[in-house]
């Protein structure tokens, strides 16, 4: 079997008094697009600068493509390309000179680099601006830019750090579209994004982290079953007396119900046919409704669950 | 690498235009303002014959005035006085014009008659005053001697026309040893030392701690060291470049005299860009400071380096050297201004090179300082860059 591309074991971070990271595990397999979700400050960044080897770590151990990863770690550090969180280009390149500089860290070969670097500004959008000096780009621009630099020498590994903060719909499709073109073609890749409906429509595996640990890790399907939340169901009703509210919780798989601006909400975990046994409950008791939606629970919720509802710094 | 890493750091350099400002045209401006401020300078010190007109009458003295007055227009280095002999009423009339500084009137005694409203010719005036005192004063000495001692009149003739120097003028060499030269060798100093703003960029977009692009380049394959001498090499190099034009502008635009030594103005440029650029490293390589905290501790920096050389206040240097000179062997500003000066003012290169040495010995010691400081391979924290 394979060694994993990432394998972080027990890993301790302390900044003085406050642990970063608390014995935090992780294992990411080649292939997959790996989405890191916490609040902020739960740990994800100096999870990435740790594996990166930018930060120091007081315990555990750090693999990457099977190699102890540490800072002269140069044939590991060749196979990976890093989308930063604020975008780190120089302002009197331009965006060619850009992405150039920064392939030409990974390739000393200016043959070999320019292919790369022109498959690299086709592939995010900007061959109308190669000529363009980053202040004349638009957010959504430069944050291509941004991209185009980490990803042009073709890395094995991508590590995404929230490339879509404070992009327009459009480049952000663009962006998410490219991020599974790259995984097609080979590369694994972390993701980390406070939206949840990317990580859901991007990611294969998911984890969720607070307090420097990892609560949950797994498929979207498989979070979702670890929640408690499995359906919610929500009917029009005129009217509803309290002894029908308390008939319908004790139905089974049932935990929560409300009845408000005539709405009623069900909670429900877990079981199948949960929308049938409610509605023939009111069917049976001859109670008149409207229109009737079932959800299943999104990553939201199993985010919100997991890691509470407390407001975070 | 390495040459990668020189090649965008310098046009990164090049098209910055902050620095572009500060290293390239500031100190330009600033020599032709000290070109003009300190222009009159040394026309001030020189000195022109003053223009004086003789009225004739017949008097006694006429015979010996002539003499006197022929020897003091002689032309020559020595001239004091441009003579123009008129009548009385042309004279004033001159006078009135400011044609002429006084009239000195041929009678017994010597008079002079100078205008109140020329308050700009008073030194002239004054010199004017003591000649036509001094005159006077032989000339009645030479009276009663030639009526009581008839016999000692040659002797004492020849002792009242002897010139005796006190004082006597020694050059240690044939150097210019003007006072605003000065200013201009620490303006070069100064320029030389602007390098440091370059090589502080170079420390601060090495290190993930300080910057985003310093993050991005700690997780690239390449060994910080090399990028590093790379980015120092093209601060170099712009800087040198800058100093060049300056120093051509001075010389070529501001007729400048740095003793007909340009290659080893050359290299005090050199040395001084170099030591320049390695203040920067080290000071951006030091602490854990913020980068507008770092750029601000380099300005001041600068700024008191080049004020105890002298750049402000012309005989600072002096002043140093006399309260604590070993300030002066180790302030860069100083060495490269004291290396100009040498240049001009000494024969032997001997000060020269000691200042040049000391000066790469100084450069040598910041950079291992600074390399020695971004050496480290982790961080214990980085801001929010990442």
């Amino acid at each position: 079997m394979a060694a994993p591309v990432v394998k972080v074991e027990n890993l301790v971070k302390r900044y003085r008094e406050l642990v970063a990271l608390d014995h935090f595990q992780l294992e990411i397999e080649k292939g997959e697009i790996f989405g890191l979700l916490g609040p902020n400050g739960s740990g994800k960044t100096t999870a990435i600068n740790c594996i990166l080897s930018l930060l120091s770590y007081d315990k555990g151990s750090i693999e990457v493509f099977g190699k102890e990863m540490r800072p002269d770690s140069y044939d590991s550090k060749r196979r990976i390309g890093v989308v930063t969180q604020n975008v780190a280009v120089f302002d009197e390149l331009t965006v060619y000179e850009n992405i150039d500089y920064f392939c030409g860290l990974y390739m000393t070969d200016k043959k070999q680099r320019k292919p790369c670097v022109d498959e690299a500004i086709e592939f995010v959008g900007l061959s109308d601006f190669c000529k363009f000096y980053p202040k004349k780009l638009s957010g959504g621009l430069l944050r291509r830019l941004n991209i185009a630099c980490g990803i042009a020498h073709k890395p094995d590994l991508i590590i995404m750090d929230e490339p879509t903060v404070a992009v327009d719909p459009q480049s952000r499709n663009k962006i998410l579209e490219g991020i599974q073109t790259l995984n097609r073609g080979g590369a694994t890749i972390i993701y980390t994004s406070h939206y949840m409906e990317e990580v859901e429509q991007l990611c294969t595996r998911i984890a969720i982290m607070d307090k420097g640990k990892n609560l949950a890790i797994g498929t979207k399907e498989e979070l979702k079953r670890m929640i408690k939340k499995s359906e919610i169901i929500s009917i029009d009703i005129l009217d509803l007396a309290t002894e029908h509210l308390d008939a319908i919780r004790s139905l089974e798989h049932v935990y929560e119900v409300s009845f408000e601006n005539q709405c009623l909400q069900v909670l429900c975990s877990g079981g199948k046919h949960n929308l049938t046994h409610v509605l023939d409950y009111l069917q049976t008791h001859d109670i008149s409704f409207g229109r009737v939606y079932s959800e299943l629970p999104t990553l939201n919720d199993v985010f919100l669950e997991i890691t509470g509802k407390a407001l975070r710094d | 690498m390495y040459f990668h890493s020189l090649y965008y750091s310098l046009k990164v350099l090049i098209r910055d235009r902050a620095m572009v400002f500060w290293c390239l045209a500031f100190p330009i401006i600033l020599g032709t303002m000290f070109y003009f401020a300190f222009g009159g300078l040394s026309e001030a010190e020189s000195f022109s014959a003053i223009p004086v007109a003789v009225v004739q009458e017949e008097t006694e003295s006429d015979v010996s005035l002539g003499e006197w007055l022929e020897v003091l227009e002689k032309p020559g280095e020595n001239q004091l006085l441009e003579i123009t002999y008129t009548s009385e009423a042309e004279a004033l009339s001159l006078l009135e014009e400011k044609k002429v500084v006084g009239i000195l009137t041929a009678k017994n005694p010597l008079a002079l008659t100078v205008s109140r409203e020329m308050t700009g010719s008073r030194l002239e005036q004054s010199i004017l005053s003591s000649l036509v005192s001094q005159f006077n004063m032989n000339y009645e000495a030479l009276k009663r001697i030639a009526a009581e001692h008839p016999g000692q009149l040659a002797d004492a003739l020849a002792a009242l026309t002897e010139k005796v120097d006190y004082l006597n003028d020694t050059s240690f060499s044939e150097g210019n040893t003007s006072e605003a030269l000065v200013y201009f060798f620490n303006l070069v100093a100064m320029n030389c030392l602007y390098a440091a703003l370059a090589g502080n960029s170079v420390a601060v977009s090495h290190q993930a701690n300080l910057s985003a692009l310093g993050a991005r380049k700690n997780i690239s394959p390449v060994h910080k060291l090399i990028s590093i001498f790379g980015g120092l090499t093209a601060a170099f190099l712009f800087q040198f470049a800058s100093v060049f034009i300056g120093l051509c502008y001075m010389h070529f635009a501001l007729s400048v005299d740095f003793g007909g030594q340009g290659g080893y103005v050359v290299l005090a440029a050199f040395a001084g860009c170099l030591c320049g650029v390695s203040l920067g490293f080290f000071v951006g390589s030091f602490g854990h400071g913020t980068v507008a905290s770092k750029i601000g501790i380099l300005i001041s920096v600068i700024i008191v380096c080049c004020l105890l050389s002298g750049l402000m206040i012309g005989n600072m240097r002096m002043q140093v050297e006399k309260l604590c000179p070993a300030l002066n062997r180790i302030n860069p500003a100083a060495l490269i201004s004291d290396a100009l000066y040498a240049l001009v003012v000494y024969p032997s290169h001997e000060r020269y090179f000691t200042n040049i040495v000391t000066l790469i010995i100084l450069s040598a010691l910041f950079c291992l300082g600074g390399f020695f400081l971004v050496r480290r391979k982790k961080y214990a924290s980085l801001s929010n860059f990442f």
